[in-house]
């Protein structure tokens, strides 16, 4: 009777490991988290002095797939009879599937809400002005580890047994380079970066799929407050030029 | 044995006395203290402009008490907007999204330093059927709480209510 649950245990163990990384990856992708944030930066009343195109940002980042990844980079199993002890450990990495929006349209959309919001420039998608801002996304990641834990122990016809799921520190790290032209000659040019170590947000999670979304949502977040940071840089430097 | 059925009423009694609030009344005197220990909450804040600080405290203690008759016996002496706003959080808190929004339709959503556009924003989520609402909705009542709000504090606040509504709370 005893090697047959041993046995059954074991299978069982061996099993839900290589099904893992796929749940894991379900989960992530089946509810793709937004990285549109709030706009931190007071608006200005000051009349706008002038205006610009923004086209459409291009990500160069080769390292940001259409699909997120899931790699499990460590498993661990001791069956010793009365004690089983493991641990799974996936790298997540975002991808577009994971997130909500449309990243370069969300750039596009949130440069032009903080140029009109807190700058003295108007900016526009259309071909209004002669000014035109192209900016590359060269950097574009957030990524961490999910690790999940477990042991098993037997005393007599006792069982004792815990299952803990967790997500390591994460990062996210996005940079972008910009030109600003006037009928094709560049007037000004830079690059911005912005990284994050992100702080787990502290929320109850209910289950292994709400702890997958909120993994999600973390590094939704953190893509999202970098994105914020080099916008917010880049309609600085902007509006530094052209109004002062 | 007999006290299996006991002993199962009495777990479930405890976990559910153990579960935070989904929202939490603060004040300015207790805000800092709060809003650091536990699970990340949903506060409405009771600013300095709302009664003395002793009258505050046994609001906010009354409303996460919910105990309304101990809420009646203090704002009496009240003006209209106030009793209203408190009004507002007595029904907000007692889930009545619907008779809240109302209550709050009453005022104007700058008062009492823009919640009540941010309680508007909350009322209308929490009557939401479905729970996978449209977060960029969302994001534009609360971008325009954020923008209305002056103290750093509510500013805060909003912020983290946007950051629980995108991890789906």
């Amino acid at each position: 009777m005893a090697h047959k649950i041993f046995i059954l245990l074991l299978s069982t163990l061996g099993i839900s490991s290589c099904l893992s990384t796929y749940d894991v990856y379900h989960n992530l992708s089946e509810r793709p988290a937004t990285i549109s944030y709030l706009h931190t930066r007071e608006i200005t009343n000051m009349e706008k002095v002038d205006s610009v195109r923004i086209k459409k940002p291009v990500i160069t980042d080769s390292t940001f797939a259409s699909k997120g990844r899931v790699v499990k980079t460590d498993f661990h199993l001791y069956p010793l009879i009365v004690f089983y002890d493991w641990e799974n450990i996936h790298d997540i990495k975002i991808g577009a599937n994971f997130i909500r929006e449309e990243e370069p349209q969300f750039i596009q959309e949130s440069l032009k809400t903080e140029f009109n919001r807190s700058t003295v420039i108007f900016a526009d998608s259309s071909n209004v002005s002669d000014l035109t801002l192209e900016v590359q996304v060269d950097t574009f990641r957030a990524d961490g580890l999910y690790k999940q834990e477990g042991s098993i122990l037997f005393v007599l016809y006792f069982i004792y047994w815990s299952f803990y799921d967790r997500i390591e520190p994460l990062t996210a790290h996005t940079s972008m380079s910009y030109q600003l032209q006037r009928d094709g000659e560049v007037l000004l040019s830079g690059e911005t970066s912005h990284q994050l170590e992100l702080d787990i947000f502290n929320i109850k999670s209910k289950n292994r799929k709400e702890l997958a979304f909120h993994l999600n949502a973390v590094l939704a977040e953190g893509l999202s407050e970098s994105i914020r940071m080099n916008i917010e840089d880049i309609t600085r430097d902007v509006e530094d030029y052209l109004a002062f | 044995m007999r006290f299996a059925p006991l002993f199962f009423f009495f777990s479930i009694a405890l976990l559910w006395s153990c579960a935070a609030p989904a929202y939490e009344v603060v004040t300015s005197e207790n805000y800092e203290e709060v809003s650091q220990t536990g699970f990340e909450r949903k506060f409405i804040y009771l600013d300095e402009t709302l009664g003395r600080d002793s009258t505050r405290e046994r609001i906010a203690r009354s409303l996460n008490k919910k105990d309304w008759d101990a809420l009646h016996m203090e704002i009496h002496s009240f003006s209209r907007e106030e009793q209203f706003f408190l009004l507002a959080l007595r029904l907000f808190l007692s889930e009545q999204y619907n008779v809240a929004l109302q209550a709050l339709d009453q005022l104007k959503d700058y008062d009492f330093n823009c919640q009540v556009q941010l309680l508007k924003t909350d009322c209308l989520y929490h009557m939401e059927e479905e729970k996978r609402v449209d977060v960029a909705a969302y994001k534009k009542k609360y971008q325009k709480a954020y923008d209305c709000a002056h103290s750093d504090r509510i500013k805060h606040i909003i912020r983290t209510r946007y950051r629980l509504l995108r991890y789906g709370s």
